[in-house]
């Protein structure tokens, strides 16, 4: 394992016509290590994920990934370097099955390529069959492989969230970006996505989870970043951000009742990117 | 039995259309009113080069085609970035567009005098001029046609359509690029649509900008809903259904002939209106083109030991 951190984001601004949604952001994301990036609805943290996979365009700064520059790459351009993501408002393909959904995951199949279809129908069947298979596989791992036919449309939200997981598993990116993968999920599923999210680590990936719940992130991150108003105010361990007194004070002082911080799918921060 | 071929031509140039839209407005969900126009430059292209360049018609259809796409792929990569409304709109401008540069460019077109005297195609050193002749050609154009566009559908490079018409934006995110995809399957459906107004070209001998106008480009999205949105098979059914209908009533002598042509559109409607009512997924709907369940009982995919599962 190498010390450079796989992702740094220095300086990095994006503006919504006067709206700063990120100032001078800097973050570095630490190889095979699950980091989080909390903050309040706002605070930018999409924008963040945004900007990082090509999704919008920063008025300044750089990323760099795996120490290369790609700090304005095109959106599908994100996944041949190697990183993907997923979307907060799931963004799953509704009239396609579980199985199709997962398929498309992987990149670079010779069914897709209109000259191998036609001119080397053979092997380009027998790639097909592996690639089906490998997804099939990741469906028995991830608990969707009794819904492989169904419909998208057709599964609960828990199961939608962890279609989107499922999606991420097929691309074989090093880096994965979920945007909100617990928002709006009961416990057990939250346990679920936790330690796939884990799991995924072991395997030698790395992991960002933008998460609004606080047992998600406090129970499986490694390190945290905390956004507010665009800015980072604070990063560490999960023992560090929670008695760190300006997070306190922006972050845990509105609920301190409750663990989860208002989740679900809110407006706000993704309506303007 | 003449008449009968004849009207198997027809039903050919039109399951080939219909299936070629299919490509564009179920697959990637995006509406085009310009398909009769596509059809247009098809048939004037391989007229053109038929009678001017004294080509075989096998080949001037090919090139006609070949014209058909790459006007296609200018509109195709020129409104990449427009979908819904937008897209319909700049396909209708389209449309309108080219009939009138057909109209007009009366140098090439003969305008509004129309073309004629357009050969059947040479094979095998004998010209098909003899209506069964000519109809087996249609047929098998059409069959090599429904062959393509169904290995198309069928594959994961329709899978990536349709996910495009899902999510555009998961599909960028799982790296297509979603703006060369939705222009290939343009240009592929604007050359199969030039291709059929090859075949009409030279079936009836005779074009005119007026037979292929915005009322065609709207009968070729009739077949679809009619047949089945996203189903390739649907929109062949859908096509022999509704040039099907005044046929069956000319034979019934229900509606006196003479009122029958000024009768056709409404019937048409009536059929629209009835089948987006009462049946909005078409008569053979949209399926899936993975069939996990089906695979497994074929042995072509095992199911893991769930022991093993996570590894």
């Amino acid at each position: 394992m190498t010390t450079e951190p796989i992702l740094s984001v220095r300086d990095l601004s994006v503006r919504f016509g006067g709206l700063k949604a990120l100032d001078r952001v800097s973050l570095d994301v630490p190889r095979q290590r699950l980091t989080a990036l909390i903050g309040p609805n706002g605070a930018g943290k999409s924008t963040l994920l945004n900007a990082v996979s090509g999704f919008c365009r920063p008025a300044a700064g750089t990323v760099i990934f795996r120490g290369q520059d790609i700090s304005r790459i095109p959106p599908h351009h994100a996944v041949r370097v190697g990183m993907a993501r997923t979307f907060q408002d799931l963004e799953v393909m509704q009239r396609l099955t579980v199985t199709e959904n997962v398929l498309l995951g992987y990149g670079n199949q010779p069914a897709e390529r209109l000259t191998r279809l036609f001119f080397t129908p053979l092997r380009t069947r027998r790639a097909h069959r592996a690639t089906v298979q490998k997804t099939v596989d990741i469906l028995a791992r991830v608990g969707l492989l009794d819904r492989a036919d169904s419909l998208a449309s057709e599964l609960s939200y828990g199961e939608q969230k962890l279609l989107t997981v499922a999606r991420l598993l097929a691309t074989d990116a090093e880096l994965l970006m979920f945007d909100e993968p617990g928002a709006g999920l009961p416990a057990e599923n939250l346990h679920q996505i936790g330690t796939l999210l884990r799991e995924m680590v072991a395997e030698g990936r790395t992991v960002v989870l933008v998460d609004h719940n606080m047992d998600l992130v406090m129970s499986y991150a490694d390190e945290i970043t905390v956004l507010h108003h665009g800015q980072v105010i604070a990063r560490g361990t999960p023992q560090e951000v929670r008695s760190d007194p300006s997070v306190i004070d922006v972050y845990f002082s509105r609920s301190k009742d409750s663990t989860a911080v208002p989740a679900g799918p809110e407006g706000g921060e993704d309506g303007a990117a | 039995m003449t008449y009968a071929l004849t009207l198997l031509t027809f039903f050919c140039i039109a399951i080939i259309l219909a299936m070629s839209l299919n490509l564009v407005m179920g697959y990637t969900g995006r509406v085009s009113v310009a398909h009769g126009g596509f059809m247009a430059v098809g048939a004037y292209g391989t007229a053109w080069f038929a009678i001017n360049a004294e080509m075989n018609l096998v080949w001037a259809m090919l090139v006609g085609a070949a014209v058909a796409g790459v006007v296609g792929w200018i509109f195709g990569a020129a409104t990449a970035r427009i979908s819904g409304d937008e897209f319909i709109l700049a396909s209708f401008a389209l449309q309108m567009v080219l009939i009138e540069m057909i109209s007009r460019w009366a140098s090439v077109t003969r305008g509004t005098y129309g073309l004629s005297g357009i050969p059947r195609p040479v094979l095998f050193g004998q010209r098909l001029s003899d209506v069964e002749s000519f109809a087996a050609f249609v047929v098998v154009v059409t069959l090599l046609c429904g062959a393509f566009v169904l290995r198309l559908g069928h594959s994961t490079f329709g899978l990536a359509l349709r996910g495009v018409r899902e999510s555009e934006r998961s599909m960028q995110a799982l790296g297509r690029n979603t703006t060369s995809l939705k222009a290939v399957a343009f240009v592929i459906a604007s050359c199969l649509a030039g291709i059929a107004g090859g075949l009409q070209a030279s079936m009836v001998s005779f074009i005119h900008p007026d037979n292929f106008g915005v009322m065609v480009s709207i009968i070729v999205i009739a077949y679809l809903l009619v047949g089945g949105l996203g189903s390739m098979l649907g929109a062949a059914l859908g096509a022999v259904m509704l040039l099907s209908i005044p046929e069956v009533i000319a034979a019934t002598d229900w509606i006196p002939t003479n009122l029958l042509g000024p009768l056709e559109r409404v019937l048409y409607g009536l059929a629209l209106i009835l089948f987006v009512w009462l049946r909005p997924q078409g008569l053979l709907p949209e399926r899936p083109i993975l069939n996990v369940a089906r695979m497994r009982r074929r042995g072509l995919v095992t199911i893991p030991d769930p022991q093993e599962v996570t590894r």
